[in-house]
């Protein structure tokens, strides 16, 4: 009796229908077939499970297809299936619901008489390693670009105080044996001048740094609202310039974002516009807001000189930079403006041609 | 310490605090008869190249102070403008100067090792080093 229970608990700790079950229900793994003479395609417990199939669930060639994410790779695992090949990769599937789902998917032909008459494999949902790699890589990137905006920035101010460090300096040693009144005047005039410059200097720069520090707190705001009243800031220049401004918001009248960072973003903009025009021809400044889909878009359009992009592309929304001659042009701004849109979120990129005009395009979120 | 004052000089550099100091420390050391004085690299660059074009070395200047972070045209970019014009400028007794804040050893060698370029100084410049630029 002992030696007749020792066998049948021997058999059933051996039982490879057992491994098979635990291995398919701890890897979530399902297998299927495709009888390719009748068309029936048959799916295991374990492959209805996964993409969540009802049980009576019918499963032909007619309807196998919308399993399946990307039919131009289900066309070719067929046909290479049919000329005798093996595939074994990574893909999406689409649930019963059309959820999507990573899975690792093999495909062997099954052969009689040197003919394909039958698909087989198994199926193993890869989901969550692939959305976690997907959310390291996305994280890696914003770290990336915030590290290298960091780095410009140290660079940047680095460069700036050295430079007013470093006039400081020569100030001192040119008029190191001033006597003279007159000479005096002007020894003070450019100690001036270096402490103001200074202190802009540091106004940019607690207004950069501020922008990751503060609380950035979103409220529904309105856009053409904010807009006007930016816009009443420049009455005078607008007037002087002879210039048009038109606006459209019609498409995305409200958004949740931090009022000052959407002034910020018309006041350096259309700053820009005024101070970038074409003398050749009146300003027009357009703007419009977009909503396609889910993106949220805001345009600002002027006639102005435009950019050369092919020179400063890379260039453009770092700071201190500017590449006009216009004495006020100090390239603040658009750093500003880039690094307030991207604290939210979103990003801010630019179209322009030379002698044409520019357009901005700030995408919310 | 005295030297003979050279015939002409240029700046080519976007701050203006520095090029007034530059101008009175070349004023009061005698340094140079005549200052050329440029906001950015292309300013300096068409004066330049009318003179080489129209083979006019007379009014190229002997001692240059050049600034590398400038607006429209940076002192790299002048650089290699200049380039197509390098034997000329070797023939003449032009004497080229980086003058520049910058602490990064790759622009600091580059700037030296450069054709064109007899010397890198770094900002602040002394009378010092004013004076053995203004050297040739």
């Amino acid at each position: 009796m002992r030696k007749n229970n020792e066998i049948s608990l021997q058999n059933a700790l051996e039982d490879e229908s057992y491994f098979l079950n635990e291995i398919a229900t701890m890897t979530q793994t399902g297998g299927y077939g495709c009888n390719l003479i009748t068309g029936a395609i048959i799916l295991n417990f374990g492959s209805r499970d996964l993409l969540e199939i009802p049980h009576d669930y019918n499963i032909t060639v007619e309807n196998v297809s919308r399993f399946f994410a990307n039919k131009k790779v289900l066309k070719k695992l067929i046909g290479d299936s049919l000329k005798g090949k093996s595939t074994i990769l990574d893909m999406e599937m689409c649930k019963f619901d059309g959820e999507r789902l990573w899975v690792r998917f093999n495909c062997h032909p099954f052969l009689q008489d040197d003919e394909v008459v039958g698909l087989r494999g198994v199926f193993t949902s890869v989901d969550r390693y692939i959305k976690n790699t997907q959310q390291v890589e996305n994280a890696a990137l914003v770290i990336k670009a915030q590290n290298e905006r960091l780095v410009h920035f140290a660079h940047i101010l680095s460069h700036n105080l050295r430079s007013h460090a470093s006039n400081l300096q020569l100030t001192l040693q040119t008029f190191d044996d001033v006597k003279e009144p007159s000479e005096v005047e002007v020894f003070n005039s450019y100690l001036n001048d270096i402490s103001f410059s200074l202190n802009q200097t540091l106004h940019h720069l607690n207004e950069v740094v501020t922008i990751n520090t503060e609380l950035k707190i979103k409220e529904n705001i309105d856009i053409e609202a904010i807009f006007n009243n930016v816009l009443s800031e420049f009455e005078n220049d607008i007037k002087a310039v002879n210039a048009t401004v038109t606006y459209d918001f019609a498409e995305l009248l409200s958004i949740e974002y931090v009022p000052s960072f959407l002034e910020c973003v018309f006041r350096n903009l259309i700053s820009n516009a005024i101070k970038y025009r074409d003398v050749e021809r009146p300003l027009k400044i357009v703007v419009k807001t977009k909503s396609k889909n889910k993106r949220k878009l805001l345009i600002i359009r002027d006639n102005g000189i435009g950019i050369d992009l092919k020179r400063h592309a890379s260039k453009l929304f770092h700071m201190y930079r500017t590449f006009h001659t216009n004495d006020d042009a100090r390239g603040v701004g658009l750093f500003l403006v880039k690094s307030k849109v991207e604290a939210l979120g979103g990003d801010i990129s630019v179209k322009s041609e030379l002698g044409k005009g520019s357009t901005f395009s700030i995408r919310f979120e | 310490m005295s030297i003979k004052p050279i015939q002409r000089a240029c700046i080519i550099d976007d701050d203006k605090l520095y090029v007034s100091l530059i101008k009175m420390l070349i004023n009061k050391n005698k340094l140079a008869q005549e200052l050329l004085i440029f906001e950015n690299g292309k300013q300096a660059f068409d004066y330049f190249q009318e003179a080489l074009v129209a083979d006019d070395v007379n009014n190229l200047p002997q001692v240059v102070l050049l600034d590398l972070n400038m607006p429209i045209m940076d002192g790299w970019e002048f650089l290699e403008a200049l380039e197509p014009y390098a034997n000329k400028l070797k023939a003449s007794s032009l004497k080229l100067n980086v003058v520049s804040s910058t602490i990064n050893p790759v622009e600091m060698n580059k700037a030296r090792n450069h054709a064109i370029v007899n010397d890198f100084i770094t900002k602040p410049i002394s009378k010092e080093a004013m004076i053995s630029a203004f050297k040739i």
